[in-house]
């Protein structure tokens, strides 16, 4: 093992965790400026070792696709919202609600409904819709005389939310791994969506039956009373073009995934803008604005870091101790084995959960994918790769709604004005158990 | 036609990383010589919560949240940031922020004092 990679993965999981404690102020230098500083300094030993780090080695781990894909997406989702298809989404809820689905049908399909339009960030719908998602759970709340339930929607939706940029076609973190590893665009991605919605409703189980996070008094106070203005629906009628594009939007990416036409998902999706930005009238202007930069910066961060990672040979040294860690005996004729190890490596995202799960996706991918040849190897089950991929990769994705550095659970815990970070531990026991569920379908099933 | 396909696929994939370095220098033209700076007043409706992450978007099916912001003139606008900048940023009440006309939105991003 050579000493300097050894270093430099030391040096990669103290800067996470003095981030994710706060002895790095996260006011002053966010996580993603940390992480290209350690690369300058990574760089700078390297040189001081005699093994000098090249731009070119540096930025060879920083694919061009998956960048451009989520660019992409971004368009889509700012074209959406401009069209209006997200209210549209809204409306068809309410009209649902009155359905024999009622409200408990409704508020199952309003938590899965980040997963359905699988954003390339959790917190487009997120944002667009929680005031749904909050009127819906005071509602619930109210009907069943139980403020608890209004934790146990929030929640779950917000989970289901952070988890979104897993499969999402648009340039999600599962493009990233499907394109990295060789596999066909979407091919992890069903697992994926199965294993979200067990995140989100043992994310919903367990704040009822365990952790039973009541919103604040005043919350509950104001959602206990028969609130008129609140039931009164929103007059602003939705345009036709909003439902054009809903359903545009949800059929053209069905029949991408049905037909898998032989053509790059960034021009499908351009297309997509092209068709939606012609029918609601709206000019590139308006959709440059809806471009968040967070979640691409996070990921070219993670992937500048895997460079330097890769350069100085510290994954290699990461799959000798993750070797040693899998045959070391814990107790006699007891040792974690390949497949324990390979359970808390798919973990480690949401163990130590980053605010954007494409920090530490991007960031660890290459170590992942070596070891996933080595569990192969090891185990000599050839889907062994792909299966300890997904894992990771929802882990990953769904890492930003856990996460005590602005994770999305924030924004729920906000809303309900409950201590900030209570919900991070339902939102973990759920992930670990939608992870399981994942892999165990890719195991079983293959690529469904 | 197998050609053209491939022309356009290049077309497109030239175009989106054209697009990313655009989207990045206007970010960054936000940040340092923003159009106007100003405070922000209030956040999703609300100007007394004591967190910033009790804000939402005021207007459900958007996703960005709405801001007011009180300009260095004293004027008061209205704005919109990602909802990005709340929790990665923490943008909160009494932030600088820096405001950039795109398209008919006018878009807030955190600036230091400096600026």
């Amino acid at each position: 093992m050579e000493l300097l990679g050894l270093f430099g993965l030391l040096v990669f999981f103290g800067v996470i965790i003095a981030s994710l404690k706060e002895w790095i102020p996260q006011d002053v230098l966010p996580v993603q400026s940390a992480l290209i500083l350690t690369t300058l300094f990574l760089v700078v030993i390297a040189a001081l070792f005699g093994q000098p780090i090249n731009l070119k080695e540096l930025s060879a781990n920083i694919y061009i696709h998956p960048i451009t894909a989520l660019l992409a997406g971004f368009l889509v989702a700012g074209a959406l919202e401009a069209a209006g298809a997200f209210k549209a989404a809204i409306d068809i809820l309410e009209r649902l609600a009155e359905t024999p689905l009622g409200l408990p049908g409704t508020v199952v399909i309003l938590v899965n409904m980040p997963t359905i339009f699988a954003m390339p960030c959790g917190r487009i719908l997120a944002a667009a819709l929680i005031p749904a998602a909050l009127l819906f759970g005071y509602e619930l709340a109210r009907v069943r005389e139980t403020p608890l339930l209004v934790s146990v929607v929030i929640f779950g939706f917000i989970v289901n939310a952070a988890a979104s940029c897993g499969p999402s076609p648009l340039g999600g973190i599962g493009t990233m791994g499907e394109g990295m590893g060789g596999y066909d665009i979407g091919s992890l991605a069903n697992a994926q969506q199965v294993g979200i919605m067990v995140i989100t409703a043992v994310a919903m189980v367990s704040i009822k039956l365990i952790y039973r996070i009541l919103p604040g008094e005043t919350i509950i106070e104001e959602m206990m009373e028969e609130n008129e203005q609140k039931k009164k629906k929103d007059n602003n009628k939705v345009p036709a073009s909003g439902y054009f594009s809903f359903f545009f939007f949800l059929i053209g990416i069905a029949v991408v995934f049905i037909t898998k036409p032989p053509v790059p998902i960034q021009t499908i999706l351009v297309f997509f803008v092209i068709v939606i930005m012609l029918i609601s009238r709206v000019s590139i202007q308006d959709l440059i604005g809806g471009v968040i930069l967070h979640p691409v910066m996070a990921m070219i961060s993670g992937f500048i870091i895997a460079g330097a990672l890769i350069a100085i040979g510290s994954f290699d040294a990461l799959i000798e101790l993750l070797s040693i860690a899998a045959e070391m005996e814990l107790l006699p004729g007891m040792a974690l084995g390949y497949v324990g190890v390979a359970v808390i490596l798919a973990n480690t995202p949401s163990i130590l959960p980053m605010p954007c799960g494409r920090i530490m996706a991007a960031a660890l991918m290459p170590g992942v994918l070596l070891f996933g040849l080595k569990v192969s190897e090891a185990t000599g089950n050839a889907l062994a790769t792909p299966i300890l991929l997904t894992g990771f990769i929802l882990n990953a994705a769904a890492s930003c709604g856990p996460s005590p550095l602005g994770g999305i659970g924030g924004i729920g815990e906000g809303n309900l004005g409950t201590a900030i970070g209570i919900s991070g531990k339902p939102q973990q026991v759920g992930i670990m158990m939608g992870t399981g569920i994942a892999v165990l379908i890719i195991g079983l099933l293959g690529f469904i | 036609m197998g050609n053209i396909l491939e022309l356009v696929n290049a077309a497109v994939i030239a175009g989106l990383i054209v697009f990313g370095f655009y989207v990045v220098l206007q970010n960054m033209r936000t940040i340092m010589c923003p159009q106007k700076k100003g405070t922000i007043a209030s956040m999703g409706g609300l100007d007394n919560q004591k967190c910033n992450l009790c804000a939402y978007s005021m207007e459900p099916g958007k996703s960005t949240i709405q801001l007011k912001v009180k300009l260095d003139n004293g004027l008061i606008c209205e704005a919109e940031a990602s909802p990005c900048c709340l929790c990665m940023d923490r943008m909160k009440i009494g932030d600088r922020v820096g405001l950039t006309q795109s398209g008919n939105r006018l878009m807030a991003q955190k600036i230091g004092w400096g600026v």
